[in-house]
């Protein structure tokens, strides 16, 4: 009897806090329920990253591709040397560490964020396409596909920059991992456009007259969109690696450009006598990074999509 | 069983062709194959001598027929630096990187399995915050970063292990960990997944149900599908160590065919790298071929599925 009698007056009040708590809530909150469990630590680093990268000039204390004026080659970090002038010592040519290390923030994610994007717009347009046209094309567009998924990725980047050599400078490294990695997208989009294909609104467009290249666009296109971000925030960190491998290598981004790759392939002489700094000093960011990146697509991938919640 | 095979392999040769036909068409791409096989700093006269050589003056048809049925009977090609045949090369290196291939392999499945399943069947325990943290680690840092830190810590610092060279099992210890590192987190993170997914399943609730005991619920009945997707990965996975660790093998001084591919970039021996592009779409394609047919074998429903 007394839950019959109070129940009503609970309901009441819950709605009034409702309301109240309604007409309280800012316009954005519906922005801040959708970023309540973002990865928090991720979003600073990246945040980071940016600032760093748009504001190199401002921040790093010496030119990255000239020696520092009186300075000798290979010295230590300043809490060795006491010389605070560079703070994590010179390399081999005697240019300053951490203004190299700043530096290579903008070519780390300039190509990791160029880069998937060529490799996502290449691998959305041959997906959409394969998935909703079918028949011949897609067969045969998806036997593409096979065959160039089939060389790992690594040698398949080397092998494209032995035959295009560095050109183009910075952006063959770009149209590189652009040619390695769209693949990737197209497999998956194609799946899903064959399932969005049958569905009402598809089949209405197609009723109402619409043509394919609308319906692709207008109808297909924004019902991937959740999948190609989660495919692209997981794909940055591989194209950062990727990136940074080749220009281990040697055969990334050219000297004497401060890539961070290329950075730790000229520390490894001094890192046989011990000094670790020099290896460190872009191997931290590389590894912060690819790492925020991940956080980043992990939490994209549970967001955007509800299958995947539970993981 | 035997339309079921016949297809597969039919896809096979089909995509191997497309493979050809994209490497052939790529290298022609820039207007000058005979300047990209006798590379960059080659005179003109080596150029010329290339063009004649390869025949790259003949028509394109006839170029990619006798690419074709070169590639198809092992000949990849002559080594410029090695003067003797791509694939003879290859062969001589194989064995030293099927050594570090299958220890990094046998270490990435002996912990990314476990990790998975566990970290599947207890979430929120610390053991799988820890397995996390592993993955993480395993597929945000490079594999070169792992290799130089080893070096540093534990060939400079501590001098447990040699920096490089091979012969001896310590010398296998930092480059099998540094390559299978990344294979073990993406076996941990598949079988997580997987695991996941199977265990929602209708058979695991009614295993369950009827009293099986958990563990015999998890490792009989939910693992033995949840490894599908995981055994398909790891036979690709396999063939991908052999021929990609070109960081590692030149960072430890292992001789095997990353570092082949290190001497065919400095060196430009380009020929070098294209044999070992073939070779490793090759491989790939095989046991992509080998493991359908082997689960066609041992799961009816696959073959009618296709």
């Amino acid at each position: 009897m007394a839950v019959i009698a109070t129940s009503p007056t609970t309901t009441d009040s819950a709605q009034e806090m409702d309301q109240a708590g309604r007409r309280r809530r800012p316009p954005w909150g519906r922005f801040r329920l959708l970023l309540a469990d973002a990865p928090t630590g991720a979003i600073v680093i990246i945040a980071a990253l940016v600032v760093v990268a748009v504001f190199a000039p401002w921040l790093a204390p010496h030119d990255p591709l000239q020696p520092v004026p009186g300075a000798l080659s290979t010295t230590g970090p300043a809490w060795e040397t006491g010389d605070w002038n560079s703070v994590l010592g010179t390399d081999f040519q005697g240019r300053d560490i951490l203004s190299r290390v700043i530096y290579g923030t903008r070519i780390s994610l300039a190509v990791g964020l160029v880069g998937t994007l060529v490799a996502g717009s290449l691998g959305l347009a041959v997906g959409v396409v394969a998935g909703y046209l079918g028949g011949l094309v897609d067969q045969v567009l998806m036997r593409i596909v096979d065959a160039w998924l089939a060389i790992p990725a690594l040698i398949f980047a080397v092998f494209l920059a032995m035959v295009f050599g560095n050109k183009l400078g910075i952006w063959s490294i770009v149209i590189i991992l652009g040619a390695v990695f769209w693949t990737r997208y197209a497999r998956v989009l194609r799946g899903e456009v064959l399932s969005l294909r049958e569905r009402d609104f598809v089949r209405l467009a197609q009723v109402a007259g619409a043509s394919r290249w609308r319906i692709m666009r207008r109808h297909i296109v924004p019902n991937v969109a959740n999948t190609w971000m989660v495919l692209a925030s997981l794909t940055v960190g591989v194209v950062i690696i990727l990136e940074a491998s080749l220009s281990f290598l040697g055969i990334g981004v050219p000297p004497p450009a401060p890539a961070w790759g290329s950075m730790i392939a000229e520390a490894r002489i001094p890192l046989m006598a011990g000094k670790w700094v020099p290896v460190a000093a872009p191997a931290v960011p590389i590894a912060l990074t690819v790492f925020a990146f991940n956080l980043l697509g992990d939490w994209l991938r549970v967001r955007l999509d509800p299958t995947q919640r539970n993981l | 069983m035997t339309a079921f095979v016949l297809r597969r392999v039919a896809a096979s040769v089909v995509t191997l062709l497309l493979l050809s036909v994209t490497i052939f068409l790529l290298v022609r791409a820039t207007g000058d194959p005979a300047r990209v096989y006798a590379g960059a700093e080659a005179s003109e006269e080596e150029v010329a001598a290339v063009r004649e050589d390869f025949g790259l003056d003949r028509p394109l048809l006839a170029q990619y027929a006798s690419f074709v049925s070169d590639t198809a009977q092992g000949d990849l090609g002559h080594s410029i630096q090695f003067r003797q045949p791509v694939f003879e090369v290859y062969m001589d290196r194989l064995p030293r990187s099927l050594i570090l291939a299958t220890v990094a392999f046998v270490l990435s499945l002996l912990i990314g399995l476990p990790a998975g399943v566990l970290s599947a069947v207890r979430p929120g325990r610390w053991s799988a915050g820890v397995f996390r943290a592993i993955a993480l680690t395993g597929v945000s840092v490079p594999n070169f970063v792992i290799a130089t830190t080893f070096i540093l810590v534990f060939a400079v610092k501590l001098g447990w292990l040699p920096t490089s060279g091979s012969g001896t099992i310590k010398q296998l210890v930092m480059p099998s960990i540094a390559l299978g590192w990344y294979f073990a987190a993406a076996t941990m993170r598949l079988t997580q997944s997987s695991m996941l997914e199977v265990m929602r399943g209708e058979y695991v609730k009614l295993a369950r149900l009827k009293g099986v005991p958990e563990w015999i619920v998890i490792g009989k009945h939910a693992l033995k599908n949840a490894l599908i997707p995981v055994l398909t990965l790891a036979g690709v996975n396999f063939v991908v160590m052999v021929n990609v660790a070109v960081v590692i093998e030149q960072i430890f001084a292992w001789p095997g065919i990353g570092d082949l591919v290190y001497q065919g970039i400095t060196l430009r021996d380009f020929p070098l790298v294209q044999g070992v592009v073939l070779m490793a779409g090759f491989m790939v394609v095989a046991v992509n071929l080998i493991v359908d047919v082997v689960y066609a074998v041992l799961d009816p429903r696959i073959r009618l599925d296709r």
